[in-house]
Parts: C-alpha cells; structure tokens; sequence
C-alpha cells in the first residue's frame, strides 16, 4: 500500500480504537448507575438505603398477588429474582402485561418495613413472541418432559 | 396456509383495542417511507435544473 | 493492486450500473414491503400474552437493525473516503445519513407506541433505550457537521471522523440488554420449529419486512447518490452530455 494511504489507515483505527477505549472507560465507570432497577438480592444487601428513590426489578411471585381485603385499587405482590423477595404495594392502574411469574419494575422507595412502596408498576416483557396455542403446546411437552425426568428420578 | 386472524374489518381495524398504538406506528412507518420515496424525485429535478442552467450561463 | 478499488469508486460506473438495476430493484422492494407488512398485520396469530399489539415489531425490529446497519455502512465508506480518497464513498455516506436518522426515529417512534400498552410507558431511560435515542443524535450531528462548513471538502473530513467516532455507539446497542438490567427485552432468538419459542410463524414475515426494508434502502440510497453524483461530476464531459441530450427527463 502507498505509505499516504498507511497514514491514513492507521488515522482512521486510531479514531476507532481511541473512542472505544475512552468510551470503554466512561460506561466502567459508571456501570452501576447505567442500570435501570436494582434487583431484591441487591436490596437485600444493602445497596439502597431506606427511603431513597429508586426502581426494584423481578419476577412477580406465583400466587403472591394479593388484592382482596385491600382498599379500591390497592394490591400487594412479592417481586423476586428467586433468591430473594422483596413485598411490594401499590396503589394506581397496572399495566395489562402485569401478571404472576412475568417480570415487573417498580418505581418507589422501601419503607421503614422493608416493604417497598411503590408509585408506579411497569411490565417487564420477555424476548418470546408465540400464539396462544404454541404457548400451550411448549407447557404440555414441558410437563412431559418433567413427568419424565421425575419418573427416572423414582425409578433408578 | 396462514389464516387471516380476524373474524370483520371492524374487528381487524381495532386491533385487539390497541389501534391507536398499531395503526399509530404504522402511519408513521408510511408516512416516512412516502417522504423518502418524493424526496429523491424533487431532489434530482432540482439538480438537473441547476446544472442545466450553469451549462447554458457557461455557454454564454 | 488497489487500482480495482479505484475503477469501483468511479461515478459515471456507478451511475451507468445503477440504472438498469434500479427499477427492478424497487419492483423487488415493493413486493417483499407489502408481503412482509400484510402478513405480519393480518395472517400471525396474536401473541399469546400482548395480543395484536406485538404486531408493532414488524415494523420496530426491522427498522431497529436496519439503523444500525445503515450506520455501519456509513462508516465504512467513511473509511474508504478518508483512507483511499474516494470521492463516490463520501457521496455515498452523504446519502446513508438523512436514511438512517429516519430508521432510527421510525425505531424509536414504534417502540415508544408499543412501550406504552406493552411496559406501561411510552419511554424510560434504560440502556437500549437511551443508546438507540444517542445514535439518532449522531446521524443528526453528522448531516449538521457537514452543512455547517463552508468548504465542501472540509465538511467531508469532519463528517468522517463523527461517523468513525460513532461506530463506538454499536456495540453499545447491542449489548445494553446484557451489559445492564434494562426495561426492554433481550434479542430474541429464532425458533425453527413450530413448536418453539418464536416460531417460524411469527419471525417469517419480519423476515420479509426486513429484507424489503434493505431494498428499500438501497433503492432510495442509489437514487440520492446518484442525484449527488449529477451534481459533483457536473464539470464532466459524461454528466454534460447527458444533460444536454433530450432524453432525460427532469
């Protein structure tokens, strides 16, 4: 190659390389701020102080949606990553997507109960797009599958 | 063969009740591929006016 | 050895192949665009779980990677223009941008429609979201860095570099739903079966939508550039001889 045109080469992977690095160093710097909600194992250990604002992320836990004995619009539900829980309650209009075991982000702040009181309830949708009857099929050959596992589990 | 998923037109217009949010992205989606198929049109009208006039000033 | 590279770059090449390739291509484009949307819009059965609304991702998923293909390819030929000289690769990354912005507002605008029944909002600051939102502001920064020069050629450089600068925000995109927790979903991945997660029911006519929307690009690119073309090479004998025989229309 022509050594104007090397230069030039070596120019342009400079700025390509440069950028990456500095950019590189920036999101390190601030990757914990980069997250969007903190989880319960998070909370859990500590990372959030009471009263302070900020957004808890899980699941929410099968069957732990409660919203009988509850006054107008209140609900209360535990949001966990399957190793820690944490309560949570709200008061308002939930998104249609809210449902027991999709994921969830609250916005609030932990009262001084450790129950996490929250303002606003987003839906937490998965990467899996499918027609009711797809969903029915993957269940059925699931349960299969672990009928099967468990019958070998029994029968060694 | 895919089947067509909706039983009327009316039932297909309204989207499940999501046809502000459906027919909302998807105007937008043909409102901005429409601008980007005129555009280059207008654009190559205007250039070759431009250039033709240059060529006949340089004539002169 | 590099002489093929320059004969690729010329323009009157460019704009003499193009011709020919154009109309069909936008045939092509056409047919695959309204395949791709009719389908996705009335032949998919709803998604389990967010009903018809999911159909907003034939338009939101391809536009999404289109974007950032566009500004691949933009940076490429940046990199040409600014390594081998070639006149053609700048006009072409002139062209990309004023495409690509449109990509990515259309990505952002869809997801932002299909947020708000989906998540429950129209918009939160989360990685993907504010990375996607960033690449908008450099193919904005990019077309306005270069009109801002008075010299054409100058204009060029500077443009360049922001594209290479940018190429950082890529990976970033990318990566966000993994690196960090974010609101929005991870990529999906394509099921083969019909009794998979995102089965080839539910991808094939995003598949469609994505190709037509490659051709779409491509066809709008070559009629911009070839504009461009007109214009730089007007000096020259081919571009005036084509102007002065009466068979080109305006």
């Amino acid at each position: 190659m022509h050594p104007a045109r090397k230069q030039k080469l070596m120019i342009v992977l400079f700025i390509l390389l440069g950028s990456m690095v500095t950019v590189g160093l920036i999101l390190v710097a601030f990757n914990e701020g980069l997250n969007v909600f903190f989880t319960p194992t998070e909370v859990a250990e500590g990372k959030v102080e009471a009263g302070q604002n900020f957004r808890i992320g899980g699941m929410v836990k099968m069957g732990s949606v409660v919203k009988e004995g509850l006054e107008g619009t209140d609900i209360e539900f535990i949001a966990t990553d399957t190793n820690k829980d944490v309560s949570v309650r709200y008061t308002g209009v939930l998104p249609d997507l809210f449902r027991e075991g999709q994921g969830v982000v609250a916005d609030g702040y932990l009262d001084e109960n450790g129950v996490f009181q929250a303002t606003q309830i987003l839906a937490k949708h998965d990467e899996n797009y499918m027609s009711a009857e797809v969903k029915s099929a993957l269940d059925a050959g699931e349960r299969k599958q672990a009928e099967a596992a468990m019958a070998a589990g029994q029968t060694p | 063969m895919p089947q067509f998923q909706f039983d009327s037109l009316g039932d297909f217009l309204s989207m499940g009740g999501d046809a502000f949010f459906v027919w909302g992205a998807y105007a937008f989606f043909a409102v901005s591929m429409i601008w980007h198929i005129i555009q280059p049109g207008m654009q190559r009208r205007k250039v070759i006016r431009l250039v033709r006039a240059r060529m006949q000033r340089d004539q002169q | 050895m590099w002489q093929w590279l320059y004969r690729l770059g010329s323009p009157k090449l460019f704009y003499d192949m193009t011709t020919g390739f154009l109309p069909w291509l936008t045939i092509v484009t056409y047919f695959l665009l309204i395949v791709g949307l009719v389908w996705g819009l009335g032949f998919v059965p709803p998604d389990y779980q967010m009903g018809d609304n999911f159909r907003i991702a034939y338009i939101h998923i391809p536009m999404s990677v289109g974007a950032m293909g566009i500004y691949a390819m933009m940076a490429c030929m940046a990199a040409m223009h600014m390594i081998w000289n070639i006149k053609l690769a700048d006009l072409v990354a002139r062209s990309c941008a004023a495409l690509g912005a449109t990509y990515c507002a259309l990505s952002l605008v869809t997801g932002s429609l299909w947020g708000k029944p989906t998540w429950g909002t129209y918009w939160i600051w989360d990685a993907r979201l504010t990375s996607m939102l960033i690449l908008l502001f450099v193919f904005i920064a990019i077309m306005a860095l270069r009109s801002a020069y008075d010299s054409e050629n100058s204009g060029s450089k500077a443009a360049s570099v922001l594209t290479l600068v940018g190429v950082v925000n890529l990976p970033i995109i990318h990566y966000s739903v993994v690196w960090w927790n974010t609101l929005h979903q991870g990529d999906s991945i394509l099921g083969v079966s019909s009794q998979s997660a995102n089965p080839p029911e539910v991808w094939s006519p995003a598949f469609f939508v994505g190709l037509g929307l490659i051709g779409f690009f491509f066809q709008a690119l070559i009629r911009r550039t070839r504009n461009e073309i007109l214009l730089h090479e007007r000096r020259s004998q081919w571009v005036q001889q084509l102007l002065t025989s009466k068979q080109l229309q305006e």
